[in-house]
């Protein structure tokens, strides 16, 4: 055998390796091409469209932005976009406390303290790292400066490299103070001290303070910082105007706050609570400072109890996340140029372990779990292992402590006990239990705010609304916006229905008022707001379950938050501070309320006003396994106002589901039918038609039937099956598979220069402003805080903008959840712990970003009340607490009844049309022992027949794709089968291994059925969307060529060549060898 | 069968070796509770198929065989365990990216994760290992 043989051969075996490797390198490239993109700001497929006339028509750009040449003016774009960040931040900031240190004079010299004075938490969507150019607080506070500071490259995206550095040119008035330099130092050097600490970031998991990256939540301890900055504590005698101390705390996606969580020797007992590091640089800064202002940078609500009642604390204002440039905005605050306006959307208790919810709150888990068992006496299924029982009925956040303290006022329900104290030094005190009521905030001025007459009532058939005159008068002496507030107060019947003493009815906010100056407005009040939800009213049809008004006196006020406004009815039923022996806090205002006796059905409780949806539905009870009660009757004992004492929540921990809830569990909720004749139903007809052809036609237009029966059974299954990140090809109605979704809520996760679609206004990769990163705006609380719906609107309308310069249609978000408690890692998503305040933020927001055709889906539909085993957790509660608190953010945006009559300003199609929010995205959770997304009652009984809900209403990341029919069955439209798309046939398969076919379903009529509804109703959806602008019969799916593709390309080309032509040589040289051998 | 053989055989029979024990761990990864591979059969097929030419062309070396048959053999076990590495490969990535982000408290994930890792290590040692044997001379020690 000839050395050459041994040659030939080594270099096939090589050459066949490097073939086969570039091989898989191509595919992983094809397979992962969006985000190969994105890491290397390549663009390899693109939509484009040739024809002329009406594409780029639909939905534009303001003028304003344009240049003239109709492409996009990147500059001033920008510069609105920090506009808006700033007065967004702004407008959220609630003042909690000032003795008048605030605002603070310009140029002064002052000095940050605080970890997250350097290193402010400015959080970005589901808790992810800020990317690309920021404003910290020092950068606001300080001369005008021109070098913003780009983040850090991040775990999760550590591949985008914000690159944009040009702000010189923009806007960027601060607040010209001179800040010490040297506690800056410490905290830069201290940084260096462990790893993974990103400058501008969050701490990714918070299931535990022991966790070595929980450290990140503490300060350094005063030893510390003058190990690395030896002259600190002289340099503050230098900077000495004020000290501005900041304290705040993370919110993540998939990680909650731990009960107890907290690192041995940080000196607090629960991870909310200030640790002794940060309550030792507040002390420095209280006995070097004659002006303290702390900054309350966090949306899980901390125990600010201990600020609160410093009295060398002169200042408190609680900043939340405010996102990329919204220091500016807190600047503004600080310094006067911004009159703070915002409410809290939460409660901050003194211990947040008071709260009922958190009695129940973190891992349980099925004793009778077991994968391997038995499905006839365990629970089988993986996604079911665990479970939490929300025992606390629907006495979440203020429902909880305004009616506790209601009640002990009144001296009924057992509410004046020691039972569920946890601040009190005795009995329940809620002056001792909160710090901070729901929507409080305080002005650089003060207002009178007064109910003007009676309010307007109209009554006509189902619907019942009362339109309120408020007037508002600045009687202060500086100007500023006021938010109105309006609370209601419906009669409690002993015994009767679980109701909160008080409630948020509905808000606004003046225009900037000057000193003296007063305004009018009118406030809607839609009494299905303030309807109780019976869950055991026997109806006359034979059901079970409706809304009621119960007669009696409803009152009505306007107030600084959910307590002054208690306090106003209270005093309006004559109670005093003096005559409840001290009971009462403080003396509200009887003159502040208005009261309406009504007398339901002649004097009974009225039934019928609400006993049917605005759908025109009867209403009856659809989720009857929400309950663990409905399997396993008087197990669980609710709480209830009755008795308060007595029905205290107890936890319920190591449950074992019973046989009756097994089925449910395991998933058995649909058998698929395979001998049904199915023959009527329409598949793959030639009727013509192109989906193009019916934008933005009407839902009930006969042509969507025409059109989907053109689509096979495959092609809906494949809709379905793909309705996630990426979308298919359907060629029979010529719609192009693509990526058209975006999955935040305070902004795109794109540089401004990623365009997925050739419009005019595409930003080219060559503008220098091309890789301006678009999410940037302050989260979720921020935005309802503002308690500003048109503040709320015009974020909508900033997502959508940014949706339509980057070409994308529909948005996962925002976040529609309650903040069910403190712990909650997720709240940052979720605007606030009351729905009308969420589910009117989120309706503004929705209709805000349609102007723009971006189709928000909010989440997560429904009862996403913990991140603890989200992925498919059971949360177990009453359906009263289930419509109430949780449905009711997500009815307000879908059946947006605001708008029904008076259409948003930047509308001017039909008349009639439909504002309801077209998008959901649905929850990893379960409702009682039914995934919610295959639950009948959630997606078809509420939300398509009594809301009216007609559109895209896609699955979390990979949801349950073993029980395919069922979901399908629900009315769930889209799989988000993330990752999972695949040019050949589905690849979509249950977790048994069963791929989802035609096969598997032409014997089941109501599947078919089903499937085709889908069609309809995602299709549709997107027929109203800016996806409208790009389409006409020439558009197609375009591949570009990139630097990375042609590499692939020619790798696996010359290997391939060497490859054959090593064999060819080494097959050659071995037969003549063995030939010569022979 | 052992005895007196060329280095090449010794490292093709530990390359077939680690595809054999990356099967394993294939089957593990692939089993775990909700992580099924998509494609994950042919994937399996492949590796199957693999061991099967690289055992063949173990019995065919020691049986003096053509060495162009016996590389072939060893070639096609090369491309059918890269085959088998792309399908784990593209399934797993997409699993490590959940992981590292919205889906870090899954343990079935990581689960399928790390043992998918240590299928992908052994893929790759067989798939070095087949053309380290390729490199060497091939026939019997004697």
């Amino acid at each position: 055998m000839g050395k050459k043989t041994g040659l030939y051969r080594a270099l096939c075996f090589v050459t066949a390796f490097l073939f086969a490797l570039s091989g898989v390198a191509g595919l992983m490239l094809e397979r992962f091409r969006q985000q190969v993109d994105e890491t290397l700001g390549t663009t390899s497929q693109k939509v484009v469209s040739t024809g002329d006339g009406s594409l780029w028509s639909a939905f534009t750009p303001p003028e304003a932005l344009m240049n003239e040449d109709g492409t996009l003016n990147t500059h001033d774009t920008i510069q609105h976009f920090i506009d808006f960040s700033r007065e967004l931040a702004a407008g959220g900031t609630v003042l909690l406390k000032n003795n008048g240190t605030l605002p603070l004079k310009k140029g002064l010299s002052i000095s940050l303290l605080g970890m997250k004075s350097y290193y402010p938490i400015l959080a970005s969507g589901q808790g992810m790292p800020i990317v690309g150019s920021i404003i910290t607080l020092e950068d606001a506070l300080s001369k005008n400066r021109t070098d913003f500071r780009n983040a850090r490259r991040n775990v999760q995206r550590n591949n985008i490299k914000p690159s944009f550095k040009k702000l010189d040119d923009y806007d960027f008035a601060g607040g010209e103070m001179k800040i010490n330099p040297v506690p800056f130092q410490a905290y830069e050097e201290y940084s260096k001290e462990f790893s993974g600490w990103g400058r501008f970031t969050y701490i990714p998991t918070m299931m535990s303070f022991n966790d070595e990256t929980s450290r990140h939540f503490d300060d350094p301890s005063l030893e510390t910082i003058e190990k690395y900055a030896p002259d600190f504590m002289s340099s503050l005698h230098e900077y000495n105007d004020a000290a501005i101390v900041v304290v705040g705390r993370p919110s993540s996606e998939n990680g909650d706050y731990a009960v107890g969580g907290v690192l041995e020797g940080q000196g607090n007992t629960e991870p909310l609570e200030l640790t002794t590091n940060e309550r030792e640089i507040i002390r420095v800064a209280t006995e070097n400072f004659d002006k303290v202002i702390v900054l309350v940078n966090c949306v899980n609500a901390m125990e600010l109890g201990e600020l609160q009642s410093n009295d060398k604390i002169d200042a408190i204002l609680w900043i939340a996340h405010p996102g990329s440039f919204g220091m500016l905005g807190v600047c503004d605050v600080l310094t006067g140029e911004a009159n703070p306006s915002g409410g809290l959307p939460d409660t901050y208790a003194a211990r947040n372990l008071s709260a009922p919810a958190m009695v129940n709150f973190g891992d349980y888990k099925f004793t009778n779990f077991n994968t391997e068992g038995s499905p006839s006496t365990d629970v089988t299924r993986h996604q079911s292992s665990s479970y939490v029982v929300e025992a606390e009925s629907i006495y979440v956040g203020y429902r909880y402590y305004e009616t506790r303290y209601n009640d002990v006022v009144l001296g009924q329900g057992n509410a004046d006990s020691t039972v569920g104290a946890v601040a009190s030094q005795g009995n329940w005190r809620y002056q001792e239990e909160v710090v901070y009521p729901f929507g409080y905030g305080l002005s650089y001025t003060t207002f009178s705010r007064e109910l003007v007459g009676e309010p307007k009532i109209t009554r006509s058939g189902h619907n019942f609304t009362m339109d309120f005159t408020v007037k508002v008068t600045n009687t202060g002496s500086v100007a500023g916006r006021s938010n109105i507030q309006l609370y209601a107060q419906a009669p409690y019947i002993q015994g009767g229905v679980e109701k909160s003493a008080i409630q948020l009815a509905a808000y606004d906010i003046t225009s900037l008022l000057q000193p003296g100056q007063s305004e009018t407005k009118v406030i809607h009040v839609d009494m299905q707001d303030i309807a109780s939800y019976d869950m055991l009213h026997q109806n006359s049809n034979g059901t079970q379950g409706t809304w009621i008004l119960d007669a009696g006196d409803y009152c009505f006020t306007v107030a600084n938050g959910a307590h002054e406004a208690l306090n106003n009815v209270l005093a309006s039923q004559g109670k005093t501070v003096a005559n409840t022996s001290g009971l009462m806090d403080a003396d509200g205002n009887a003159s502040a309320v208005w009261v309406y006796h009504y007398s339901g059905n002649n004097g009974a409780v009225d039934d019928t006003t609400f006993a049917v949806s605005k759908n025109n539905i009867t209403i009856s009870n659809q989720l009857k396994y929400s309950d663990w009660n409905d399997y396993e009757p008087g197990r669980v004992q609710q709480l209830s106002r009755s008795d308060w004492s007595g029905t205290w929540p107890v936890e319920y921990r190591d449950m074992t589901a019973p046989e009756a809830m097994l089925a449910d569990l395991n998933g058995q909720y649909y058998t698929v039918k395979t001998d049904e004749d199915t023959s009527g139903i329409v598949f793959g007809a030639d009727n013509g038609l192109k989906f193009y052809d019916l934008a933005f036609r009407d839902f009930d237009d006969p042509d969507w039937q025409k059109l989907i029966d053109q689509m096979t059974i495959d092609e809906c299954l494949g809709l379905i099956a793909y309705g996630g990140n990426e979308f298919r090809d359907i060629p029979s109605i010529g719609f192009i598979r693509g990526s058209f979704t975006e999955n935040s809520g305070n902004g795109m996760q794109s540089e401004m220069c990623d365009s997925r679609v050739d419009s005019p206004w595409a930003v080219s990769k060559k503008d220098n402003n091309g890789h301006f990163y678009l999410e940037l705006y302050a989260t979720a609380p921020t935005v309802a805080a503002s308690f500003n719906p048109d503040l709320q609107f015009r974020m909508g309308e900033e997502v959508g903008l940014q949706a339509l310069i980057v070409g994308l249609p529909i948005l996962w978000g925002p976040g529609l959840n309650t903040h069910r408690m403190a712990y909650n890692g997720r709240n940052g998503d979720y605007y606030s712990e009351d729905p009308i305040l969420t589910g009117n933020t989120g309706m503004e927001f929705a209709i805000g970003a349609f102007k723009y055709g971006l189709l928000a889906s909010p989440k997560h539909f429904a009862f996403n009340d913990q991140e603890t085993n989200r992925g498919g957790v059971a949360p177990f509660m009453s359906e009263q607490r289930a419509r109430e608190v949780e449905l009711r953010a997500f009815q307000i945006p879908i059946e947006a009844n605001k708008y029904d009559n008076a259409a948003p300003a930047y509308w001017n199609g039909e008349k009639d049309h439909d504002f309801g929010m077209r998008g959901l995205m649905t929850s990893f959770s379960k409702i009682g022992g039914i995934e919610c997304t295959a639950s009948e009652g959630l997606m078809t009984g509420i939300a398509k027949n009594e809301w009216g809900f007609r559109g895209y209403a896609v699955t979390d990341i990979g949801d349950d794709t073993d029980i395919f029919a069922a979901v399908a069955n629900a009315g769930v439209t889209g799989y988000d089968l993330r990752g999972r798309f695949s040019e050949t046939g589905y690849d979509a398969h249950t977790n048994d291994g069963e791929t989802i076919s035609a096969e598997m379903f032409k014997g089941d009529a109501n599947i078919l059925t089903k499937i085709k509804e889908a069609a309809h109703n995602t299709i549709w959806a997107f027929c109203q969307t800016n996806l409208m602008n790009a389409y006409d019969s020439s558009t197609a799916y375009q591949s570009v060529m990139t630097w990375w593709k042609a590499a692939y390309m020619t790798a696996i080309g010359v290997t391939g060549v060497l490859f054959v032509l090593s064999l060819i040589l080494y097959s050659v040289s071995a037969l003549k060898s063995r030939k010569e051998h022979n | 069968m052992f005895k007196h053989q060329k280095a090449s055989f010794i490292t093709a029979l530990a390359a077939t070796a680690c595809v054999l024990i990356s099967l394993v761990f294939f089957l593990i990864s692939g089993s775990t509770v909700g992580y099924s591979i998509s494609n994950g059969h042919w994937g399996l097929i492949a590796t199957a198929v693999s061991v099967l030419f690289g055992a063949a062309s173990l019995l065919a070396q020691s049986k003096k065989a053509g060495e162009l048959a016996v590389s072939l053999m060893r070639l096609a076990a090369l491309f059918l365990v890269m085959a088998a590495l792309a399908v784990l490969l593209m399934d797993r990535a997409v699993v490590a990216g959940g992981l590292f982000t919205w889906n870090s408290l899954d343990k079935y994930a990581w689960q399928a994760f790390y043992t998918g890792i240590a299928c992908l290590v052994f893929q790759l040692l067989g798939t070095i290992l087949f053309v380290a044997s390729g490199c060497m001379k091939q026939g019997s020690a004697e």
